[in-house]
């Protein structure tokens, strides 16, 4: 990714933060920037939430989550910088964080929910729930390994 | 005969219980034909054939795409990142 270009994308094990993403983002032209965290929360409905778990088709989600971040700076006149975690991912913890930056604060807003809901159709990465008494690829009724029904396995 | 490496994922990949395969097809098969073949060497595979989505070298391809000899199929189960 070249220094002009105006998104960047980054997908790793590693816990992640918030700073490199405000940094890339950061322009004197902006009066706006928002943050998005996705986080691991405690609970899906009734079921206890140990930690989730995600995994990636590497290469291609690497390349869709760069078309994502191309969409928003196509669609808005921002910049934009995601970021998601692989792995095992606590309680707490983020697994997303988008970055986007903007002279209005409408354009950063917009972009933001934008590259989450595109992340959800598009990006080959799958989230594991680990939680008391079994565990469920979220999306997926099949992979499902509780003594359970399915119907609330809902992200 | 073509060799066509065949990638697994996530819910696919537990199920089948393995990260990857390879299929032999004849010439002209489409990515329907490969997804049937997965489907039928591991039958631990729950979702039916027709519903699977796929990828050819990186990109959500149609079952009717026609496969070439050095192409990489990914079986895609519901996506799920944020």
């Amino acid at each position: 990714m070249n220094h002009n270009s105006p998104y960047a994308i980054k997908i790793t094990e590693d816990p992640i933060s918030d700073e490199n993403g405000r940094k890339f983002v950061s322009d004197s032209l902006h009066g706006a920037v928002v943050v998005f965290h996705g986080v691991t929360r405690d609970h899906t409905d009734s079921r206890k939430v140990l930690f989730l778990e995600y995994e990636a088709y590497l290469p291609m989600a690497r390349k869709k989550l760069a078309k994502v971040a191309k969409e928003m700076c196509e669609n808005w006149d921002v910049k934009a910088h995601i970021q998601h975690r692989l792995g095992r991912v606590d309680i707490g913890e983020a697994s997303l964080i988008v970055a986007v930056g903007s002279s209005h604060r409408k354009e950063a807003f917009d972009a933001s929910v934008y590259s989450v809901d595109r992340i959800k159709e598009e990006v080959p990465i799958w989230k594991k729930e680990h939680f008391v008494g079994g565990e469920v690829w979220i999306g997926d009724a099949d992979g499902f390994r509780p003594l359970r029904n399915t119907s609330d396995a809902e992200a | 005969m073509l060799k066509i490496k065949v990638l697994l994922f996530a819910s696919y990949r537990e199920q089948a219980k393995t990260t990857s395969t390879k299929i032999e097809v004849l010439e002209g098969s489409t990515l329907a034909k490969i997804i049937e073949t997965v489907c039928e060497r591991y039958p631990g595979i729950k979702c039916p054939p027709q519903k699977i989505v796929a990828a050819i070298n990186e990109e959500y391809k149609e079952h009717s795409t026609v496969i070439k000899q050095g192409d990489t199929v990914a079986l895609i189960p519901p996506v799920s990142g944020g």
